[in-house]
């Protein structure tokens, strides 16, 4: 249990009428502990901070890095990179640019569909075939091996693929 | 010779302006004070009378202009590459730099109105240091050059301007005021009363200086002073936008802040000045983004949220005792920060902990019977609660220098200064004592 310093103790002690907000036992939000080394809340054993990941238009404090939600495991394709407390893609999958999900890279990144034909899922029982370009308007876009499909059912839920309806197109989804 | 409406406003406003209110920086008036003019003043304003459309001479606003600068000579003496990384000062011992240009507009609008506006002319954003960043670099310092283009495009340096205090006060009685717009957090000594003349080091103690009760805020303050016999009372209480990088015009999370001071002041036993304050409000940094699956749809949808929120609250203690020739005085501050789960500012591989920081200082001065040399050390300590500036947890200051009044307005400093750093990671690259020696002339005008 961290130990609260003397003073701290004092001034909330002096306060008390008035009321104390600090928990010195209660520093962090759910899923981190408090790191009383370098002082920071870092996430739990095997967990790796949930970085938001949407696209900034304003910020009031653009030089600071991308706001944390809470710690999670890793997803589907991602490894924990310890020294910086987050998730990030495994070195064989490439950052999906609009959800920031880790696409498998199994020869994934394609200029046309004849690039995915050979392409099959880990358990084999799925077969890529479409070259899909997600653009992002003028923000950034990139193809990637996907399939056809009508419901969730059509796509590989092994590797976190769900359908997307406007695109008509299986890709990584939130689930992981 | 005729002069025109606007002439005269000019002149008079120039003529008034030139009233020096040393030291008054915010002075309590009583509201049946009326404004003396000289006999050329009045003179102008009766030509204004004549002139017709002004009333009564009264009825103008008189505009008096003072202000205070200084200059700093010095630096750090022997500084590592690691502690020369987190400020602009580096080891470069003989840095001659402006620290203040302040500027009052101070404006008596007559039945108990009175503007005040405090403006500093800042050198910055030149020579500030864009570093560390987060990866650990750190830039080169920032130029701001532009060109003249009226005077064959010769480079110069343009600073910022920083809005001090802007407000209006209503003097109902010595017992009642009230103060909006831009005001100076009232607490503790060196605050709101911060002309680098009446400073007695070259710099207000970094207790004071990092903010643990927010130096300004906008927003709506009642004050007043009750008297009697050789024991005064005052009371300050008031509501603003709160702390945040744009609290000066935006409350984001449409939570006012709350803050009050009380202070009992008396020449009982020389001047003793006893003070407590608190401040208690909510800090909120918002982001804009496009929301992703927008986008799949070609329309894309913008939603904001809070990428840090913290609930605060903040205790200061203060005294000022002057007797003999001695001047003590001590401040003890403290601030609770606590986070929104979903909102911590992030750090480098973390997040910013729920963190209790708090700093002290002791300042005593004598003031030697002749030339108003004053002698003084201060000593204070701060623990940051958490990691800051680059990975301290605390850092101790001692000051030893002297103070020469030179004349009323004019003030030279010398002080030679040691400071111990502290980091829980035990790094001495981190934590070796850094000495400094700093000269300051600063005056009123």
């Amino acid at each position: 249990m961290p130990k609260q310093p003397t003073v701290q103790v004092l001034i909330c002690g002096l306060l008390a009428p008035i009321g104390c907000l600090f928990d010195a036992n209660d520093r962090c939000s759910a899923g981190e502990i408090f790191d009383d080394v370098d002082l920071k809340c870092v996430c739990e054993e095997g967990l790796g901070a949930n970085i938001r990941t949407d696209i900034i238009v304003l910020d009031g404090v653009p030089d600071n890095p991308r706001p944390r939600d809470g710690c999670r495991i890793c997803r589907f394709n991602e490894t924990l990179d310890e020294t910086n407390d987050t998730c990030v893609c495994h070195p064989d999958s490439v950052v999906y640019p609009v959800t920031g999900q880790c696409l498998p890279s199994y020869g994934t990144q394609c200029s046309d569909d004849t690039q995915c034909d050979q392409l099959i899922s880990p358990t084999g029982n799925f077969v890529f075939g479409r070259c899909l370009t997600v653009s992002t308007s003028s923000i950034t876009s990139m193809s990637f091996c996907s399939s056809n499909c009508q419901t969730n059912a059509d796509c590989p839920a092994e590797i976190g693929f769900m359908c997307v309806s406007e695109l008509e197109a299986c890709v990584p989804g939130d689930e992981g | 010779m005729r002069l025109t409406h606007h002439s005269l406003i000019f002149v008079a406003l120039l003529t008034v302006g030139i009233q020096q209110s040393v030291f008054a920086f915010d002075h309590d008036e009583d509201p049946s004070n009326e404004i003396e003019l000289s006999s050329e003043e009045a003179a102008i304003l009766r030509e204004l009378e004549r002139e017709g459309g002004f009333g009564k001479v009264r009825d103008i606003p008189l505009l008096d202009i003072y202000g205070f600068a200084d200059v700093l000579v010095g630096g750090f003496i022997g500084m590592n590459d690691h502690v020369a990384s987190q400020n602009n000062f580096g080891e470069r011992i003989t840095n001659v730099m402006l620290g203040n240009l302040n500027m009052y507009l101070d404006a008596n609008l007559t039945h108990g109105f009175r503007f005040l506006g405090e403006i500093r002319f800042h050198t910055a954003p030149t020579a500030t240091s864009e570093g560390p960043n987060f990866d650990g670099t750190a830039d080169h310092f920032v130029h701001s050059t532009s060109w003249d283009a009226v005077d064959g495009n010769t480079p110069f340096s343009f600073g910022y301007i920083e809005i001090e205090r802007a407000y209006l006060e209503y003097v109902y009685a010595n017992w009642l005021k009230v103060k909006i717009g831009i005001l100076l957090t009232p607490y503790g000594v060196w605050n709101v009363d911060h002309g680098s003349p009446v400073i007695i080091p070259t710099r207000r103690p970094f207790v004071v200086a990092s903010e643990l009760i927010p130096e300004r805020q906008t927003g709506l303050e009642v004050s007043g002073l009750l008297s009697a016999g050789t024991l005064r009372i005052g009371y300050h209480a008031y509501t603003s936008n709160g702390r945040g990088s744009v609290s000066t015009a935006l409350d984001l999370d449409d939570n006012l802040a709350v803050g009050g001071r009380l202070y009992i002041d008396t020449t009982a036993l020389g001047r003793l000045r006893v003070g407590g304050s608190f401040y208690s409000g909510t800090t909120a940094e918002e982001r804009v983004n496009v929301v992703p699956e927008s986008l799949q749809t070609g329309s894309p949808e913008l939603s904001s949220y809070f990428s840090i929120r913290n609930h605060e609250l903040a205790f200061g203690a203060d005294l000022v005792w002057k007797i003999a020739g001695f001047h003590l005085q001590a401040e003890l501050l403290s601030r609770q920060v606590v986070y929104d789960n979903d909102a911590r500012a992030p750090t480098l591989g973390g997040s910013t902990p729920d963190y209790h920081a708090w700093g002290a200082y002791g300042l005593l001065a004598y003031e030697l019977p002749f030339w108003h040399l004053r002698p003084f050390f201060l000593a204070e300590h701060n623990d940051f609660g958490r990691a800051d500036f680059g990975g301290l947890s605390g850092m101790t200051i001692f000051f030893i220098g002297l103070n020469i009044r030179v004349l009323p307005v004019v003030v030279f400093k010398a002080q030679y200064l040691h400071v111990k750093l502290s980091s829980n990671t035990g790094s001495s690259s981190v934590t070796d004592p850094q000495n400094g020696f700093e000269m300051q002339c600063s005056w009123a005008f």
